[in-house]
């Protein structure tokens, strides 16, 4: 692939608790090029804020252990960079919005501050005058009105989208290539949610900023991504162009999460996927979606599928497409 | 900001607390068995004159009518006369208040400074040895009373090494600074006599240690949990995100948050120091307001009784509101849920 801004490859991460390990990533494998839109679509605690978590060096560490795998961010090990590196990284590399605004705010320092810390670190500037500027620009810049009175105030003092606007300002106080919005405007009415989405969508084309959506709802994969990820269980099982993937599914998985959606036109109540996520502490042998899935073959209980690519544009990790059961 | 109401709904409601304490006390204090006027004059005196004593005592109307005349001369800073001492209560109290909120500042210092910074320690080293030395030293210290520490604390320091001075506020060859305070470091040092500047807190060392002790290592505790506990959260990792450097993270971002749990324990340690303040008063000959209070409590002295649990309602309603003020301070959600919004 040309033009490869993050390159994720077989990253594991467990998390210790008492008595064991969490296996939570058992692989991990994805790219993204420069100011491309992708989507990381999976249930919640299948492990999409545990990967980017450590894309962006923040995993806690412990409980968080990174067992394998690599990660390039335009050509550099991120796995191996010293703090001071990991905090250029985040300054001038990738960001990220997190799922739930509120928490993501400290209560007890006012926007601005928080903001004008972002930007001084971020852009390694001193002057208080010009720091204030740059602040003001910013909440412009995500259609906050009222930069001023936003500046002074206190978290608890907005509304839930004016938190979020504030989180994305956040993120972006200093040119980013790669921003992570992780489930941005979940916590959210829809309405808000989608002026959100279209707010990201217009400052990645604006700034040339690639996106890693993340999120567990499909509509909003399809209509704001180019490219998708599947995730079950701390590993990606399917990848594909967004349209290719919603035409034709072909992850057990997938097909079964898209089924799930209830549509405006179908009679019934839409279908779930019976079973349900496995237990991290002894996940399922082989494949690891093998106990919910259908189909089934002795092979998955033993054997972890590799991404198997179908055509140029769709991989899928199940063995029902290998090469050795066609 | 709208700070300065909120002081003034807080103070207003300490007033009422201040009215409620009274009257409790003041009745308490008189339904305690026995004719304060008899004990006073002893056995031996006549009933004409326990009689002129209960009138002028006004010990001989209703207790509400009791009430209001004593509730008068409070308000014209009298606090009756103690009938023991023969003197003003007033006196007695501007005596050895001054003493005991010394000692109570210095154990009060001792929390916030060791505690916090032990916590912080804990929090950083958690589970690792240091941090479990100290858990188990926090047990220890917790579970143990202040007069056990102290007699250790005369023991160790005192006599076997000795170090520092156990009895009363200077040595007997250094002359006491004039008072203006009362308190002896602040008196020594507004007269610039740093010789009893140092002597008194020489002094001051083992009682304010012992009596911190326990709230010690309960601020330590709950800065440690408090600590770890927003280390978790989203706002640490996302102050992360942003690039900020990560001895501005921990410093500033999990900082403050988590000393607000911490400074709210410490003003309800450290009113209650002035009440643990008893023995270790006792053990280290000091005169403060904590001994006095227990002897005229011993002897029914009814005015001087109400006088004390008075002052020490005041000195906790203060403190309480101080804490208050810096919680409301430190944590903008207080004081801004306080006006409604």
């Amino acid at each position: 692939m040309q033009d490869v801004l993050l390159d994720v490859q077989d990253l594991v991460v467990h998390f210790r608790v008492y008595g064991g390990y969490l296996k939570v990533l058992d692989g991990v494998t994805l790219q993204v090029r420069s100011q491309e839109r992708v989507g990381l679509v999976g249930e919640t605690g299948c492990g999409k804020t545990t990967t980017m978590k450590t894309i962006m060096g923040i995993l806690p560490q412990p409980p968080g252990v990174i067992r394998g795998g690599r990660i390039f961010f335009r050509g550099q090990n991120v796995l191996a960079m010293r703090p001071q590196e990991l905090e250029r990284l985040r300054r001038s590399g990738i960001s990220m919005i997190f799922q739930d605004p509120t928490a993501a705010l400290n209560p007890v320092f006012t926007i601005g501050e928080q903001l004008e810390d972002a930007i001084r670190y971020a852009l390694g500037r001193t002057d208080h005058a010009s720091i204030r500027e740059r602040a003001i620009e910013t909440l412009r810049s995500v259609a906050l009105p009222d930069p001023l009175r936003i500046l002074e105030s206190y978290p608890v003092q907005l509304s839930g989208g004016m938190r979020q606007r504030v989180c994305i300002a956040l993120a972006l106080a200093s040119p980013k290539e790669l921003l992570i919005a992780d489930e941005p405007g979940t916590s959210l009415d829809v309405t808000i949610q989608d002026q959100i989405l279209r707010l990201i969508h217009r400052l990645a084309e604006d700034r040339k900023m690639a996106v890693i959506l993340i999120s567990h709802s499909l509509g909003v994969i399809r209509e704001w991504t180019e490219r998708v990820y599947v995730m079950y269980a701390g590993t990606i099982v399917e990848e594909a162009v967004t349209q290719e993937l919603f035409a034709q599914p072909l992850h057990p998985y997938t097909k079964a999460l898209i089924a799930c959606v209830p549509k405006l036109t179908g009679e019934g109540i839409a279908e779930g996927i019976p079973g349900r996520i496995p237990d991290y502490f002894e996940p399922p042998s082989g494949c690891r979606f093998h106990p919910r899935c259908p189909y089934a073959l002795d092979i998955c209980r033993k054997e972890k599928p590799k991404l198997f690519a179908v055509c140029e544009n769709h991989r899928v990790a199940c063995f029902l497409f290998g090469e050795e059961n066609r | 900001m709208h700070f300065s109401r909120y002081i003034v709904r807080r103070l207003g409601y300490s007033i009422f607390v201040l009215i409620g304490l009274s009257i409790v006390v003041f009745i308490i204090a008189r339904l305690v068995p026995g004719d304060p006027a008899r004990a006073a004059l002893g056995p031996r005196a006549t009933q004409e004159a326990v009689e002129a004593l209960r009138a002028k005592l006004h010990l001989d109307k209703p207790i509400y009518v009791q009430y209001f005349f004593w509730l008068r001369s409070v308000f014209q800073g009298d606090f009756g006369e103690s009938l023991y001492t023969r003197r003003p209560v007033v006196e007695d109290i501007k005596e050895f208040l001054p003493a005991t909120l010394e000692l109570a500042l210095f154990a009060g210092l001792f929390m916030a400074v060791f505690g916090l910074l032990l916590g912080i320690v804990s929090a950083r080293y958690a589970n690792t040895w240091v941090d479990n030395c100290i858990r188990v030293l926090a047990y220890i210290g917790i579970a143990t009373p202040a007069f056990v520490v102290a007699i250790i604390l005369i023991l160790l320091f005192g006599m076997y090494y000795e170090v520092f001075p156990t009895i009363g506020r200077l040595s007997p060859g250094i002359a006491a600074p004039p008072r203006f305070t009362g308190l002896m470091t602040l008196d020594s040092l507004l007269s610039g006599n740093w010789r009893a500047f140092f002597d008194a807190l020489k002094h001051l060392f083992l009682p304010a240690l012992s009596l911190s002790l326990g709230g010690l290592f309960q601020e330590a505790r709950i800065t440690r949990a408090s600590m770890l506990e927003n280390a978790k959260r989203d706002f640490v990792s996302a102050a992360r995100a942003y690039g900020i450097p990560e001895r501005v993270v921990v410093s500033k971002y999990l900082f403050k948050p988590s000393i607000i749990p911490t400074v709210s324990i410490l003003g309800l340690d450290f009113a209650s120091l002035i009440g643990n303040a008893f023995l270790v008063e006792l053990l280290f000959n000091w005169p403060g307001l904590s001994r006095y209070g227990i002897n005229v409590m011993l002897r029914k002295d009814i005015e001087a009784i109400v006088a004390v649990v008075m002052v020490l309602g005041v000195v906790f309603t203060v403190v309480n509101i101080l804490v208050d003020l810096v919680v409301a301070y430190l944590d903008p959600r207080i004081r801004l849920v306080e006006r409604g919004e």
